[in-house]
């Protein structure tokens, strides 16, 4: 029989690539991170992340010493020796602002990696095993992402005792619902794939077909979400704590704007209280944004040619 | 409308000036792709006359469509004419621009696309779809655009009241007919087919086929029709070419390509789409009639040993709203037992539940009610709520399409070293050694083991997918159609080695598909499917060339035939299917059914429905 002829040249017609079709190469975990590295915008966005990083990291060398010690008497402009000036209360505002970033950074993504967690976990059990457990789980998602955000977080930090745990678990707690859902829509079309079928009929055990099978094909919609949900955290916690409900002694920008906002800043004109660490959280989440456009364009391939012609076209 | 006289006439006739619609010479056509310019198309030539069919035969790739879209100006951003002319007539398509161009389109030279089914707007009516045409290229009021539109559906076998039909409430032969209808609605010199009918049935393909035929005669445009399938290519066109990586290898009048084909390439294709009835005029296929004697004795050496007994199992698929709760029966009472060693074709139409018997096997799928049990495993009383590793040992599956059956984030190793990690307790290095073997087991380089799928062809990723099913030594493999997004050059690979997977390791095997020439091929036994319920089985030689029940005969009938000797008759298929129907609608409770009646032996008919 022709078994072996068949065979062989089928491989050796597999190996040249037909002419005009052009070889489809979906992208992979392992091509992303030296492609991020090449965008642009990724770059841009993750120079700005590294320094507030870097800073965060360096503030006892930066800045040392107590940053809530007066070292002048009171409110001061700019200048050579305050860079950004001194509060009500005396303290240097620039010392604030590294201090600050260590534990907005801290609380944004130790929120973002929880909330992504959660999501992700909630998402996957309800796509994979779906029947009861979905609709369990869709009911519980929806409910979360119902009720207010805003005054379940205020009613929450009020009745908890002040401090960065209590800001996590509330922020978790309203920021998980939405990467649920998003985590949920992406995992059905992939519980409908043929090889996660494959993966049940070879016998494999539910957890290692969603971790192992399916989670890998959700690395770009994981990456968003996870950035989004550390863009909610810094947000939603510098808006907690300006409201009060944070732990006022604490030092982040939240509450530098807490303070600023009692000592009265916006009626007095000393803006240099307020600006420097507002300006700090919108570069952070402009940072992340950047960097999420360059994920979406990186993994959703046909936003990626989209640009490209346009380039060409130029 | 027989094809012999017209392609004699055609091909004796010198080929007149201004007879020929279109013309095309020493055409190349490149495309940029990533900076790179790729030729798709070489220095291809033939010409179209009046009136006459010419097919374009050729795998995915081979650059057929290139040319269809670039009779239409249709290439897009990225592909170029390199050199060469496409004249229609007396124009010269490269040099057409503007309103021009769009007054050439349709007028002259129309098209039905490939996935014709869904090129009709899903919010427009099919009527409206047809009316544009009109209101667009010819100054004509609604009011009379809607009178065209009605004879035209008419003539393509539509009844006129479905003009306010939206297309979803169309079958897809219907679909297939209206996009049929649009693009002969301002009756062109030339109508180009890509592959029209490969998302059809086969009965649904004869009868379009068969109305294009009426219509040509009738309208008297040419066609250029594209299509893999060669059988039904030499069946519906007079000449032919065919294509393989961007070149033409051979053209010739199509009797006479099938033949004495003169390239091996095209033997290659032709041997690919066996026709279903034997014509004893034509010398059988030496490899063929070997298998065809060995069948039988395999099929009696294994009847003692059940190893899948499938009994009255029943499954309904609810759906709908919470408020209209709707049940579609799927599988209905269907009972069979697969033997040890035996492959056994299970054929249907799309949709008649023979992938939902498949997904019910593999323990995808949770029937309803009936009986399975394999290799001694009462499986829905024993292993209600999920299946065991020991059943997942016993039987294994091979999807359809080999694309998304294989994870594209793991490498091929991964495929063939999980079972084993699973099933055996080999250690790394001998899974690793067990994984070589395995690849050759399916003929493929081992060193394939480290790719991703995606650089694999589709004929390797099936071998792929069949070597992860062999990695747990499986008794039963369910392969669900495993060929039909393959290539016409690699399937007979793929359905050769199953065979040989039977005869060396004695694996039983449920081949899945809707194409009754590779079951006669590659199955020793055979059974229908219609609608949910089995309505003939027995021996595959026997079944196709005595088809007893009246369905299987349909299926066998409307197969492409290059060498079909009984013209089609549309009154018959009238009648035949208005049989089926009654069958279909006045089916029995699965408990009350006739039994079989027996032709031999194994042969069998349902009863059910027959006077």
């Amino acid at each position: 029989m022709s078994v072996q002829n068949s065979g062989s040249s089928m491989l050796s017609t597999a190996t040249t690539s037909r002419p005009g079709v052009p070889v489809k190469s979906p992208m992979y975990r392992d091509h992303m991170l030296a492609r991020l590295l090449r965008d642009r915008r990724a770059m841009i966005g993750l120079v700005i992340l590294a320094i507030f990083v870097i800073v965060a990291i360096a503030a006892p060398l930066l800045a040392p010493g107590n940053p809530r010690a007066s070292v002048v008497a009171g409110s001061e402009a700019p200048s050579l020796a305050h860079l950004l000036g001194t509060t009500a209360k005396g303290e240097d505002v620039l010392a604030l602002l590294i201090w600050g970033s260590q534990s907005s950074l801290g609380i944004g993504f130790t929120v973002g990696a929880l909330a992504t967690l959660i999501g992700l976990l909630v998402g996957l059990v309800s796509a994979f095993f779906g029947r009861v457990v979905d609709d369990v789980l869709s009911v519980v998602t929806n409910i979360f992402l119902l009720i207010p955000g805003l005054p379940l977080l205020i009613i929450l930090a009020a009745f908890l005792p002040p401090g960065p745990g209590t800001i996590v678990i509330v922020l978790v707690a309203t920021g998980w619902a939405g990467s649920a859902r998003v985590v949920r829509s992406q995992a059905l079309s992939l519980r409908g794939k043929d090889y996660t079928d494959a993966a049940v009929v070879t016998g494999e055990r539910a957890l290692t077909i969603m971790f192992r099978e399916m989670l890998p094909n959700m690395a770009s919609i994981v990456m968003s979400t996870f950035l989004a949900c550390v863009i909610f955290g810094i947000g939603a916690q510098a808006g907690l704590e300006f409201l009060g409900l944070g732990d006022v002694s604490a030092i982040s920008w939240g509450t530098n704007l807490y303070w600023a906002s009692i000592e009265g800043s916006l009626i007095r004109g000393t803006w240099w209280t307020f600006i420097p660490s507002g300006v700090a959280i919108a570069l952070v989440a402009f940072a992340l944004a950047l960097i999420n456009y360059a994920v979406d364009e990186i993994t959703n391939p046909r936003l990626a040619g989209r640009t490209k012609r346009k380039d060409r076209r130029r | 409308m027989t094809t012999t006289p017209s392609a004699t006439a055609s091909s004796t006739q010198a080929p007149d000036a201004a007879d020929v619609i279109l013309d095309v010479r020493d055409l190349t056509i490149a495309y940029e792709v990533n900076g790179r310019s790729v030729t798709a198309v070489e220095n291809v030539s033939f010409s179209i006359r009046r009136g006459e069919t010419f097919g374009l035969a050729g795998e995915s790739g081979s650059g057929k469509s290139t040319i269809a879209n670039a009779i239409l100006k249709l290439l897009g951003g990225n592909g170029r004419i390199v050199s060469g002319s496409i004249r229609c007539g007396d124009v010269e398509i490269e040099s057409l621009t503007g309103e021009e161009l769009r007054a050439f389109r349709w007028n002259r030279v129309s098209m039905v696309f490939q996935s014709a089914m869904n090129s009709l707007n899903p919010v427009m009516t099919v009527g409206d779809q047809i009316i544009d045409v009109f209101t667009t290229h010819r100054s004509m009021s609604r009011a009379e655009a809607r009178d065209r539109a009605r004879q035209l559906l008419e003539l393509v076998g539509i009844d006129p009241d479905r003009m306010t039909s939206y297309p979803h409430q169309l079958s897809g032969g219907m679909r297939q007919r209206a996009v049929i209808a649009i693009a002969l609605a301002l009756e062109p010199d030339l109508l180009i087919m890509d592959e029209p009918t490969t998302a059809l049935d086969v009965v649904v393909q004869q009868e379009i086929i068969n109305e294009i035929k009426e219509l040509q005669a009738r309208l008297g445009f040419a066609i250029l029709f594209i299509t893999h399938d060669l059988s039904l290519m030499v069946e519906i066109s007079q000449r032919l070419g065919i294509m393989r990586h961007g070149v033409l290898l051979e053209v010739g009048d199509s009797a006479e390509v099938y033949a004495r084909p003169t390239h091996e390439y095209t033997r290659k294709l032709i041997d690919a789409f066996p026709p279903v009835t034997r014509d004893l005029s034509a010398p059988a296929p030496a490899s063929a009639a070997v298998v065809d004697g060995a069948s039988p004795d395999a099929a009696a050496d294994a009847a003692g040993e059940v190893v899948v007994s499938f009994r009255d199992v029943t499954k309904d698929f609810t759906g709908g709203s919470m408020f209209a709760r709707r049940s579609t029966r799927a599988v209905d009472g269907a009972s069979f037992d697969l033997h040890a060693g035996e492959i056994m074709a299970l054929v249907g139409e799309s949709g008649s539940g023979k992938s939902t018997i498949a997904r019910i096997l593999a323990r995808l799928e949770q029937p309803s009610a009936g009986r399975l049990v394999v290799e001694g495993i009462d499986v829905l009383r024993d292993e209600p709520r999920r299946a065991s590793r020991r059943y997942r040992n016993t039987v294994q599956m091979v999807f359809q399409d080999p694309f998304g059956s294989l994870n594209p984030t793991k490498r091929i190793r991964h495929f063939l070293e999980r079972p084993l990690a699973i099933y055996s307790d080999l250690s790394a290095a001998q899974r690793r050694q067990e994984a070589v073997a395995l690849m050759h087991s399916v003929e493929l380089d081992p060193a394939l083991l480290d790719r991703h799928p995606h650089e694999l062809s589709g004929g390797q990723r099936q071998r792929v997918a069949i070597a992860r099913a062999l990695a747990v030594n499986p008794k039963v493999i369910l392969a669900d159609e495993p060929t039909s997004m393959l290539d016409v050059s690699v399937r007979m690979g793929v359905l050769q080695l199953l065979k040989r997977l039977r005869d060396e390791r004695g694996i039983s095997i449920l081949y899945i598909t809707h194409d009754l020439a590779s079951a006669r091929f590659v199955a020793d036994t055979t059974i229908v499917m219609l609608r949910g319920a089995l309505v003939e089985g027995g021996a595959s030689a026997e079944v196709m060339d005595a088809p007893q029940h009246p369905y299987t005969r349909l299926l066998v009938s409307a197969a492409p035939d290059p060498l079909r000797r009984t013209p089609f008759d549309r009154e018959e298929r009238a009648r035949v299917r208005a049989l089926i129907h009654t069958i279909t609608e006045g089916r029995s409770p699965a408990q009350d059914r006739p039994a079989h009646r027996f032709v031999s032996s194994t042969h069998w008919y349902s009863q059910d429905g027959l006077d």
